[in-house]
C-alpha cells in the first residue's frame, strides 16, 4: 500500500502543465485601405516600403522583384510527466502530450522590372487571434 | 534549532538562478545595433531623393548587410531581438526543472530598417522597428 502511494505521489510530483506563445517578425500592417492603395502598374517599391516597412525578405528574379512580409505565431500547450535537466537538453519523460499550432500572416508583393506593382497576395492566419 | 541559515539559503535561491515555488523570469536580448536610435536618426535626417549613401553610412554606421539588385542597392540594418517572459510554479535548479505549471511567452520582432538606393542616393525607406526599447 505504501509503495503504491509513493508511486502515485511520485507521478503527481512529476506531472506538469506547460504552455507557450511565440511570435516572430512584426505584425503585417495590411488593412482594407492597403487594398485601395496597392494599384497594379502604379504603386512603386518606395510606396510599398513606406506602407508596410522593410520586408522580411526580398527575392530578385529575371522578371522583377518580390517582397515578402511574414508574421509567425506559434502556440503550444500540453502535459508532461517527467523532468527536464540541463535546460531541456536532457528530458526524462514518462508521458508527454503536446498540441502545437503555427499560423502565419503572409503578404507577398510582386514588382515588374520597372519596380512597379504587378500583383499582391495577403493571407492572414486567422482573424480572432488572442 | 537555528532556522537562520536555512531561511537565508531559501531567500538566496532566486539570486542563484534557482526557484522553489512561483517564479517569473524575464530574458531580454538584442544582437545587432539599436534600431530605435537609428530609426529616430533616419526619420529626422534622411531625406528620400537627397541623402547620399556616404552621408547615410556616416550617420548610421555600417549596415548589417547590403543587397545588390539590378540597378540599385538595398542597405539593411537589422537586429535580432528576443523578449521572453517565463513564469510558473515548481522547482528549478541549475537547469533541472520540475514544474507543476509553466508558461512561456517569446516575442522576436526581427527589427529591420531598409534603405533603397539608386544612383548613390536614398530613394525610399522601409521601417519595421518595434519591440524592446532601451
Amino acid at each position: 500500500m505504501l509503495r503504491v502511494s509513493f508511486a502515485a505521489l511520485l507521478v503527481i510530483g512529476l506531472t506538469g502543465c506547460f504552455s507557450s506563445y511565440k511570435t516572430t517578425g512584426a505584425p503585417v500592417r495590411f488593412s482594407e485601405m492597403s487594398e485601395v492603395l496597392l494599384q497594379v502598374g502604379r504603386t512603386s517599391r518606395v510606396q510599398v516600403l513606406s506602407l508596410f516597412g522593410a520586408p522580411t525578405n526580398i527575392h530578385t528574379t529575371q522578371d522583377g522583384e518580390t517582397f515578402r512580409y511574414l508574421y509567425v505565431r506559434q502556440m503550444a500547450d500540453g502535459v508532461d510527466v517527467g523532468l527536464s535537466m540541463l535546460w531541456g537538453l536532457i528530458s526524462l519523460s514518462l508521458f508527454r502530450t503536446e498540441a502545437e499550432r503555427r499560423d502565419t500572416d503572409n503578404l507577398t508583393i510582386f514588382f515588374d522590372r520597372e519596380g512597379l506593382l504587378q500583383a499582391f497576395s495577403f493571407s492572414p492566419a486567422f482573424a480572432d487571434d488572442q | 534549532m537555528n532556522r537562520g541559515p536555512g531561511l537565508l539559503l531559501l531567500l538566496m535561491l532566486p539570486l542563484a538562478g534557482c526557484h522553489l515555488g512561483p517564479f517569473y523570469d524575464i530574458y531580454q536580448t538584442r544582437i545587432g545595433p539599436d534600431l530605435h536610435r537609428l530609426s529616430r536618426l533616419a526619420e529626422s535626417q534622411v531625406k528620400a531623393g537627397e541623402t547620399g549613401v556616404a552621408e547615410l553610412v556616416a550617420l548610421l554606421g555600417p549596415p548589417t548587410r547590403i543587397e545588390r539588385k539590378r540597378d540599385d542597392l538595398a542597405l539593411i540594418y537589422s537586429s535580432e531581438i528576443q523578449d521572453r517572459h517565463w513564469y510558473g510554479i515548481g522547482i528549478g535548479m541549475l537547469g533541472f526543472n520540475l514544474h507543476l505549471f509553466d508558461h512561456d511567452t517569446i516575442v522576436e520582432p526581427q527589427q529591420r530598417l531598409l534603405f533603397l538606393v539608386e544612383d548613390d542616393v536614398v530613394i525610399g525607406v522601409g521601417n519595421t522597428v518595434s519591440g524592446l526599447e532601451e
